[in-house]
């Protein structure tokens, strides 16, 4: 049994015929005089094969410019990027930045470092026990739902979601704060598509009159967020303000269902169950992919979410034209201290189909949210997909860091290619590494741009500084954006 | 080939950054009764408890995401906090749960009408599900939604909206202790307590009526209670929810071989059902000590299994002595988790050793470091020891691989599968290794060495201990762990007897700030 593709796209009101539909998420409200902005985060792994990725064309590697993606044939596109050549005026292709924070952090595997300062701009917290680091900030996300609800009484809970096709791994870039005194939260994301759906179309699919059950929910919720306001006891402070974190929640859900209940933005049909053992692999992670695409564009396009964070998990390597460990056998070999390892030329062979897999994956959300008009474009032009992930490229490498934003054209400036100096003193406190050595612009900068585009005015995500090796340089400032980028 | 040497002497020795376990200071004082913390209930305690709190129920798959585990175990009490996905996760497993109970009230509750069988409902299930009586003050908010649904939608309606509250409120989903008057735990608690750590599911009707008689007060009593609860299947359960995650169980649901080489998924379910198996049978239901662990050459093969031991495969899973092998570490389950796909990891299985046995965190490797898995050079047969070897040579890297590496070698007469082997890549294979001054010729000198170590047992002291609390805080009990270290000793090492220790004890359980005639 596999998910219905078109019950879902019915259930999200966007069947054939339905293109058309407007911000309907606030109900009776009126549809805001311009479209607000979104964004689309793509977190994938292990980075890419440089060579098989970047388009500098011939210019110099440490310099700052940008040129039009526009001219290029779509041979004369990357193979990793090529999937994208049909979306290459609304693409802006970042090269060049580094992961200072990753590579200024002494703890943690590789992985882990990136996963952890990716998207929180910030060194990571070690953990007592074993190598993988936690973050210390929240992650842009959520720092972008907490700002956007602030401003919009009418956005929910689910301002942000958090989609992954995830199989069986143990990464995550998703970051919350805690309860005051206490560390940042790890954020789980929802694998099944069923449930998402459930969450985002809580009220039935119209057919059959709503079940009381579900219509009480929010009645049954705030009771029991009153049963925790109740507590007595023995209670530490924290221990309160851990019980505080959970009413709220519940007053989130709540308020959410209350939303949902007087929504126009649902048309909803069941869904049969998903359950992992019903198809082949390859297949299911398609399929997953698609299922969120699907709700991702019913969740912008209906104003319920601004901010969408989509982990992928690993592609099973016999997808992209390999056998054994996809890791272990590939995705390290592909990397360039690799050169004489007799792996080498097909891991970066395997390694390129992944990228362009995954870019693959990509281009259909962009086709997607492309087919929504909106007051000035399409949604395309209001939402940047940003792909980025954990590391540069196979060999655990943070600097050259590979990132990718299609769409949003009325946020930033797109259909470019930007290149970034390579003039900053390392960040690291390797020792087999000198303090003279220099890496990418710190990709802190790419935060602030994502967030001012956003609409929230800050020159700052994650550290403000961050210091270099090099004992005598001054701090290394990590605030305020990429003006090139900036429209 | 017993050394003298301490792991702090070992460590220091090498120039090693990392830390060790201590806790067994026996001069401290006691101190006061430590605060209690609330709990929420990790997520195996929410499925037993929901479980056991409706046992005719048939229920679903209960979609809960996975909690992080910082310290190893998963019910860490600090990074146990809710996030906007659970509590969705709550409320959908409240709505299908309740769900079921609307569609017979009656396993749930004997009347069948009304507002006072909703009362009753209340006072029975709440109680259960709070484990402890339903103040006046809760049933009197229960029941005003119970009243208002029966109201509106009728009996089953209202038994299924207030089942959700229940399985919502704070008092189900975290264990909130009321205390006494003297600060002490109430008996309620401590019956939350002990059942949580045994059971890892909510306390049996006898534990909570032992609860309202005050009969879980003294040693005595505590005694008989205890003795039961190890005695019922449910120990089982909770023994293993501490055992999975103390070795690191899961972690062959993530490892990948190669299907040519004899990988399959069945293969993998087969590994998991014999350390399973052992650790049930061989540790748990035989009272199994510290060495059997470590040294019984007792194990389950079953028909997938078996060719790995080199011995013909049974029909159905079966009990064998195995001739070369001793003990959990060289078993085929524990050497393929710890097994990159083509290649055994010399550091993984060091690392284990190090980490879960002797409770030494080396910390992170340096920064910049390639940690790529080796494979081998072309044209020149090595050895996986020696490509080991080779690619950790450097200085930096010799700061802790120098421990790790002859504790991880011991175990190179096991392929990446735990198959025997002699021979690696044409070459004889080197099983030498050692710790400190000590030096090895092989695995069963390290698992004699670890089996008369007192650091193991003060380790798995406080791995055991770091779970029963969910924090750090209860391996640093030194109060506590000090009894219960002299306890295992006492027992010869029994693991069983471990978990009674410490749910003996009366720091513990809350109810004193120490065992009566110990140092205070």
């Amino acid at each position: 049994m596999t998910l219905s593709r078109r019950r879902l796209l019915q259930a999200a009101g966007l069947g054939a015929g339905s293109a058309l539909l407007p911000s309907l998420w606030r109900g009776a409200k009126a549809g805001p005089p311009t479209a607000p902005a979104r964004m689309v985060i793509c977190y994938t792994q292990h980075g890419v094969v440089h060579e098989s990725w970047g388009m500098r064309r011939g210019m110099p590697d440490n310099a700052r410019w940008d040129y039009a993606l526009g001219p290029l044939l779509e041979t004369e596109f990357s193979r990793c990027l090529r999937p994208l050549w049909r979306h290459r005026n609304k693409l802006a292709v970042v090269d060049g930045l580094s992961l200072a924070t990753a590579i200024g952090d002494p703890y943690g595997d590789a992985h882990a470092k990136g996963w952890c300062s990716s998207l929180t701009g910030a060194i990571a917290r070690e953990t007592i026990y074993g190598v993988k680091s936690n973050a210390a900030k929240p992650s842009l996300d959520q720092l972008l739902g907490k700002v956007l609800r602030a401003q919009n009484p009418f956005l929910t809970d689910l301002v942000t979601q958090e989609f992954g096709v995830y199989e069986n791994n143990f990464h995550a870039a998703i970051y919350g704060e805690g309860v005051p005194g206490g560390n940042v939260r790890r954020l789980p994301h929802l694998e099944q598509p069923k449930a998402a759906f459930d969450r985002m179309f809580p009220n039935g699919d119209g057919t059959v009159p709503p079940d009381p059950v579900r219509v009480a929910q929010p009645d049954v919720l705030a009771e029991v967020a009153s049963m925790y306001d109740a507590v007595r006891g023995r209670l530490s402070t924290q221990d309160r303000q851990k019980l505080e974190q959970h009413r709220d929640l519940v007053r989130d859900m709540e308020s959410r269902l209350r939303t949902q209940a007087n929504t126009t933005c649902v048309a909803p049909p069941d869904l049969e169950n998903w359950r992992y053992d019903q198809v082949p692999h390859a297949q299911r992670y398609t399929d997953h992919t698609r299922s969120f695409w699907d709700l991702t564009r019913a969740a912008l396009t209906c104003d319920m979410s601004r901010v969408i964070t989509m982990q992928f998990g690993p592609l099973r390597v016999d997808m992209i034209g390999g056998t054994g460990d996809l890791h272990h056998d590939y995705a390290h070999p592909s990397g360039p201290n690799h050169v004489n390892d007799p792996k080498h030329p097909l891991a970066k062979t395997v390694m390129t189909n992944y990228t362009a897999k995954y870019a693959s994956f990509v281009a259909e959300l962009a086709d997607q949210l492309d087919d929504v008009p909106e007051a000035n474009g399409t949604l395309l032009d209001n939402t940047m997909i940003v792909m980025m992930s954990e590391l540069a490229h196979g060999d655990h490498a943070h600097d050259r860091w590979p990132l990718m934003i299609i769409g949003g054209g009325n946020l930033i400036r797109t259909g470019r290619y930007y290149n970034y100096e390579k003039e900053t003193p390392t960040t690291t406190l390797s020792t087999n590494i000198s303090a003279e050595a220099k890496i990418g612009l710190p990709h802190n900068h790419l935060l602030v741009t994502l967030a001012q585009a956003m609409g929230w005015n800050t020159d700052t995500v994650g550290a403000a500084s961050i210091r270099p090796k090099k004992a005598s340089a001054p701090d290394i400032d990590l605030r305020g954006p990429l003006p090139e980028l900036l429209l | 080939m017993r050394g003298l040497l301490t792991v702090a002497s070992a460590l220091s020795f090498a120039g090693c950054w990392g830390s060790i376990g201590d806790p067994g200071n026996k001069e401290s004082p006691c101190g006061p009764i430590p605060e209690a913390r609330i709990r929420r209930l990790s997520h195996t305690e929410y499925r037993n408890t929901v479980r056991d709190l409706f046992p005719t129920l048939a229920l679903p798959e209960l979609q809960l995401a996975p909690d992080s585990a910082p310290l190893g175990f998963d019910n860490d009490i600090e990074s146990m906090q809710a996030s906007p996905l659970l509590v969705q996760q709550y409320n959908a497993a409240a709505i299908a749960i309740s769900d079921l109970v609307a569609a017979d009230p009656t396993t749930v509750v004997a009347c069948t009408e009304g507002s006072a069988c909703g009362r009753e409902l209340i006072l029975t299930l709440g109680g259960r599900a709070f484990r402890r009586p339903v103040t006046e003050t809760e049933a009197t908010t229960l029941q005003a939604i119970f009243d208002r649904y029966l109201a509106s939608g009728g009996f089953a309606m209202a038994v299924e909206i207030t089942t959700q509250a229940i399985l919502q409120s704070p008092q189900f989903l975290y264990r909130l202790e009321a205390g006494t008057e003297t600060e002490a735990s109430s008996q309620y608690d401590v019956a939350t307590r002990l059942s949580y750590l045994l059971w890892a599911t909510m306390p049996d009707q006898a534990l909570i009526d032992a609860a309202s008689r005050n009969e879980l007060a003294t040693e005595a009593d505590l005694a008989v209670h205890v003795d039961r609860m190890l005695a019922d299947p449910r120990a089982l359960e909770g023994f293993m929810e501490f055992t999975r995650q103390w070795l690191e169980m899961s972690r062959l649901d993530r490892v990948t071989k190669q299907d040519s080489d004899g990988w399959s998924e069945d293969v993998r379910a087969a590994l998991a059902e014999e350390a399973r198996l052992f650790l049930a049978e061989i540790v748990f239901r035989r009272g199994g000590t510290v060495a059997d662990f470590l040294l019984s050459n007792q194990a389950f093969i079953g028909p997938k299994t078996a060719a790995f031991y080199g011995l013909p495969a049974p029909t159905e899973w079966s009990e064998v002595t195995l001739p070369d092998r001793r003990g959990f570490l060289m078993q085929a389950q524990f050497l393929a988790a710890n097994g990159h796909p083509q290649n055994p990891s010399p550091v993984l299985r060091g690392l284990f050793v190090l980490r879960n046995l002797l409770c030494v965190e080396l910390g992170s490797p340096p920064a910049g470091v390639d940690m790529t898995i080796p494979g081998p050079l072309p044209g020149v047969p090595q050895t996986n020891r020696q490509i080991y070897e080779q690619v950790t040579g450097a200085e930096v890297c010799q700061k802790c691989h120098s421990i790790i590496n002859p504790l991880g070698f011991t175990f190179e007469q096991f392929d990446t599968f735990g198959r025997f082997r002699t021979v690696d890549n044409t070459l004889p294979v080197d099983a030498s290794g050692g710790f400190g001054s000590t030096a090895f010729g092989g695995p069963h000198d390290l698992l004699e060495y670890l089996a008369a170590s007192t650091e193991v047992r003060k380790c798995i002291t406080g791995k055991y201990l770091t779970f029963a609390n969910g924090s750090h805080d209860g391996a640093n009990d030194r109060c506590v762990a000090r009894d219960v270290q002299q306890d295992l000793v006492d027992s010869g090492g029994s693991l069983t007897q471990l978990m009674k220790s410490i749910a003996m004890h009366p720091r513990y359980l809350g109810l004193a700030p120490h065992k009566e005639g110990q140092h205070p």
